[in-house]
C-alpha cells in the first residue's frame, strides 16, 4: 500500500485531502495550485452539466464542515458515492474555507465523481457579507484565498442533468429560460448579476400560487406548479431537484412531485433546528432520502451572538 | 438578499446654502424634544465636556429642519385627542411613512428625505411622547396605544390626498411598531414593509441592560452642542450632519432656560419594553407586503427569522459599516434600499399583467 501510494501521481492531492478531512485549512499556495487546476476542469463543463446515475443530490452545506463530514459517513465517501453538490457551500457556518477546499480537492481529484453546481452564495458580494471573506481574512491574514475561490466560483457549472431527466439547481426557473437549450446558450464565466436569467437560476424559488412572482428575497422570482410542469414537459423531465430554501425535515416535496427541495445543512446556522437530508438516485433513477441531524461537535465555539448596546 | 449593484449612490439634489453655525439655544432645538438611543456601552469613549472638538464642526446647531424638508406641521386627530407632527418632503409616488426609534424624532429620517422625496412622498411623525407631538397621555408608549396613533395619522393623511399606496418605514421601537402596525391589517394601502435594526430574539435579550445603559447617558447638556458631540463621541451618531438635525430635536430647556436635558424620559416606559418586541417575529412574517430587514450584522437574526430568511420569506440587507441609527449613519445606503424596494415591488404602480407581487394581485 505504502508503495503504491508513494508511485501515485495523485500523491500530493491524496495528501491534501487527508488534511482537509481533519478540517486543516491547506497552505494559501496549495489553495492556488488547486484553483488553478479546478478552473481547467471546470471551464470544459457545460452549463447544464451531464451527470450519469447512480447519483448522490445534496443541497446546502453553510460551511458547516462537521455535517459535511457526517454526509459523506452518510451517503458514502467520494468517490466510492458520486454526488452532485447544488451550491452554498460557504457564508454561516465556522468552515467554509475548509469545506469549499475540500469540495473543490475532490472534484480536482475524482472529476468524473462528483459535480459541484454554482449556489447564490458563491459571488463576491454575498461572501463579503455572509462571512466566507471574514474567515480567510482571519485564516490566512489576507484576502488572496477569498479571491481565488471567488474568482474559481464564476467557472462553476450553473446546472446538472441526471440522465436527461432530473434537472438540478440551486435555485430555480426564470421567465427567460424556457428549453436547456436557453439555459446552455448563457454566458456563464461572471459574477452572479443582480437580475436576469442566470440570477433566477440561483435565487428561484416553488410557490404555491400559479405562475411567475416577484420573490420577497429581494431577487429572482417565484414560479407555480403551472410553470414547474411545463417546464418538465418541454424538456422531458421528470424532476427539478433543488436546494436554496431551509426545509424542517431536510427535504420536501412540492408542485406535485415536479419539484424536490434538499437542504444539507443539519440545525442551519447552528439555532434553526432542521434535519439535513439528501437525495439517493439509483440506477433505474429511483430515490431515496436519507436524513441526518447535527454531527457531534467537537472544538467548536458555542454559538454566542453579542448582545446589541441598545435597542429602543 | 442582494444588497444591489455598487454603483455610486443617488446625486444629492441642491441643498440651501448651510446656515451660519448658531449657538445652542435658538431656534428650532427650544421647540423640539424628546430621548434618545443609546450608545456603545463597552466601547465608546468616555465623554469629555470640552470644547476642544468644536474648531471640527462642519455644521451648526442645531441644523434647521428646512435643509431636508418641505414642510413641518401638525395633523390634528380628534379620534386620539392628538397633535401628531409631522415633517413631509416630495409631491408623487406612494407614501412613505417613517417611524424613529425609542427617544429620537421624526428628524432622525431628515438625510433621507431629499434623496427619496423624488420616488416617494416621505412623511416622518413624531410618536406619541417624542418631538413636538402632543397628546392627552405623552407617558403611554404601549405598543397598542402607538399603533393606534399610526393607523389614526395614516388615515388622516389619506384624507387629505386621496388613497396611498403606502411603505411602512421604522427604525428599532418605529421599526417594531411598522411592523405591529402593518400585522394590523389596518393600513389597507400597505404594500411594503421596511424594518431597520430590530429583531425580536435579539431586542429581548438586550432589554436586561437597557436600564443601566440609560442611566449612563448624561442627564442633561449645557448646550445643544455639547449634546451633538456627546451623541458622535458615545457613537450614538456617526454622521455629523445626521446628528446635527436629529439630536437637538430629542432635547428640551425647561421654563427658564438653562440646561437641555432629555425630552422623553425613556427610563419611564419600562413597563412597556417586553410589549414592543415580543411576538415581533412572527407578526413581521405574516404580514403579506414585501418585507426588508435591514441590520447592522447577520448575527442579530434570532431561530425564527433565521429560518424565515432561509425560506426566501423576505428580503435582508446588511450595513456591517453603520452603527444602530443607520438612517442617520448611511442615509444614502438606505435611500437606495428604499428606491430599489419600491422599484422593484412596483410600489405604488399598476401590476404587469405576467407576475405576482406578494401581498397583491396577480395575473389572471
Amino acid at each position: 500500500m505504502g508503495v503504491e501510494k508513494a508511485e501515485s501521481p495523485w500523491r500530493g492531492l491524496d495528501g491534501q485531502i487527508e488534511q482537509l478531512m481533519n478540517c486543516m485549512p491547506l497552505p494559501e499556495e496549495d489553495v492556488k495550485g488547486l484553483c488553478d487546476k479546478a478552473r481547467e476542469i471546470l471551464v470544459e463543463e457545460s452549463n447544464v452539466q451531464a451527470v450519469k446515475c447512480p447519483v448522490t443530490v445534496c443541497g446546502d452545506i453553510h460551511g458547516q464542515f462537521q455535517d459535511l463530514l457526517e454526509l459523506f459517513r452518510i451517503g458514502g465517501c467520494c468517490p466510492d458515492t458520486n454526488y452532485l453538490f447544488m451550491g452554498d457551500y460557504v457564508d454561516r457556518g465556522y468552515h467554509s474555507v475548509e469545506t469549499v477546499t475540500l469540495l473543490v480537492a475532490l472534484k480536482v481529484r475524482y472529476r468524473d465523481r462528483i459535480t459541484i453546481l454554482r449556489g447564490n452564495h458563491e459571488s463576491r458580494q454575498i461572501t463579503q457579507v455572509y462571512g466566507f471573506y471574514d474567515e480567510c481574512l482571519r485564516k490566512y491574514g489576507n484576502a488572496n484565498v477569498w479571491k481565488y475561490f471567488t474568482d474559481l466560483f464564476d467557472y462553476l457549472p450553473l446546472t446538472g442533468l441526471v440522465e436527461n431527466e432530473i434537472f438540478c439547481l440551486h435555485g430555480g426557473l426564470s421567465p427567460t429560460l424556457d428549453t436547456l437549450e436557453h439555459i446552455r446558450a448563457l454566458d456563464r464565466v461572471q459574477e452572479v448579476p443582480h437580475e436576469g436569467p442566470m440570477c433566477d437560476l440561483l435565487w428561484s424559488d416553488p410557490d404555491d400560487r400559479c405562475g411567475w412572482g416577484i420573490s420577497p428575497r429581494g431577487a429572482g422570482y417565484t414560479f407555480g406548479q403551472d410553470i414547474s410542469e411545463q417546464f418538465n414537459h418541454a424538456n422531458g423531465l421528470s424532476l427539478i431537484s433543488r436546494a436554496h430554501q431551509l426545509v424542517m425535515e431536510g427535504y420536501n416535496w412540492s408542485h406535485e412531485k415536479n419539484v424536490v427541495t434538499i437542504f444539507s445543512a443539519p440545525n442551519y446556522c447552528y439555532r434553526c433546528g432542521n434535519m439535513a437530508a439528501i437525495m439517493e438516485t439509483g440506477e433505474q433513477l429511483e430515490k431515496d432520502f436519507q436524513q441526518f441531524e447535527p454531527a457531534p461537535r467537537r472544538g467548536e465555539p458555542e454559538v454566542s451572538r453579542r448582545t446589541p448596546d441598545y435597542f429602543l | 438578499m442582494p444588497q444591489g449593484p455598487e454603483g455610486p449612490p443617488p446625486a444629492m439634489p441642491d441643498l440651501p446654502p448651510l446656515p451660519e453655525a448658531q449657538e445652542a439655544g435658538e431656534g428650532l432645538g427650544s421647540r423640539l424634544g424628546p430621548l434618545m438611543t443609546i450608545p456603545d456601552e463597552e466601547s465608546g469613549p468616555e465623554f469629555v465636556k470640552s470644547p476642544r472638538t468644536r474648531s471640527r464642526h462642519k455644521f451648526g446647531v442645531p441644523l434647521g429642519w428646512e435643509r431636508y424638508w418641505e414642510a413641518s406641521r401638525d395633523v390634528r386627530v380628534e379620534e386620539r385627542d392628538a397633535t401628531f407632527h409631522i415633517y413631509t418632503a416630495g409631491t408623487g409616488g406612494p407614501l412613505l411613512l417613517c417611524l424613529h426609534g425609542g427617544g429620537y424624532t421624526g428628524l432622525t429620517w431628515s438625510l433621507l428625505a431629499p434623496r427619496v422625496k423624488d420616488t416617494c412622498r416621505i412623511v416622518a411623525m413624531d410618536l406619541r411622547g417624542h418631538g413636538l407631538t402632543k397628546t392627552n397621555d405623552d407617558e403611554d408608549l404601549s405598543a397598542e396605544t402607538l399603533c393606534a396613533d399610526v393607523i389614526a395619522l395614516w388615515k388622516a393623511l389619506c384624507k387629505e390626498e386621496s388613497h396611498f399606496s403606502t411603505v411602512l418605514l421604522g427604525h428599532s421601537l418605529g421599526g417594531a411598531m411598522a411592523i405591529r402596525t402593518g400585522a394590523t391589517g389596518k393600513i389597507t394601502g400597505l404594500q411594503g414593509l421596511i424594518v431597520i435594526d430590530v429583531v425580536e430574539g435579539t431586542a429581548l435579550a438586550s432589554l436586561p441592560h437597557m436600564m443601566s445603559v440609560l442611566h449612563k447617558r448624561p442627564k442633561e447638556f449645557d448646550s445643544l452642542r455639547e449634546a451633538v458631540d456627546w451623541a458622535l463621541c458615545s457613537h450614538m451618531s456617526r454622521s455629523e450632519e445626521a446628528a446635527s438635525v436629529s439630536v437637538p430635536s430629542m432635547l428640551q430647556q425647561g421654563p427658564e432656560g438653562g440646561s437641555w436635558h432629555w425630552r422623553t424620559p425613556l427610563w419611564e416606559s419600562e413597563a412597556h419594553w417586553r410589549g414592543w418586541f415580543t411576538g415581533l417575529s412572527e407578526l413581521f412574517l405574516a404580514v403579506k407586503a414585501p418585507k426588508l430587514l435591514a441590520l447592522v450584522g447577520t448575527d442579530r437574526l434570532d431561530r425564527e427569522l433565521t429560518i424565515g430568511q432561509m425560506q426566501g420569506r423576505f428580503q435582508m440587507a446588511v450595513l456591517p459599516s453603520s452603527g444602530h441609527a443607520v438612517q442617520e449613519d448611511n442615509s444614502e445606503k438606505v435611500a437606495e434600499i428604499v428606491q430599489k424596494f419600491v422599484e422593484r415591488f412596483r410600489i405604488g404602480r399598476q401590476l404587469p399583467a405576467s407576475v405576482w407581487v406578494p401581498g397583491r394581485g396577480g395575473p389572471g
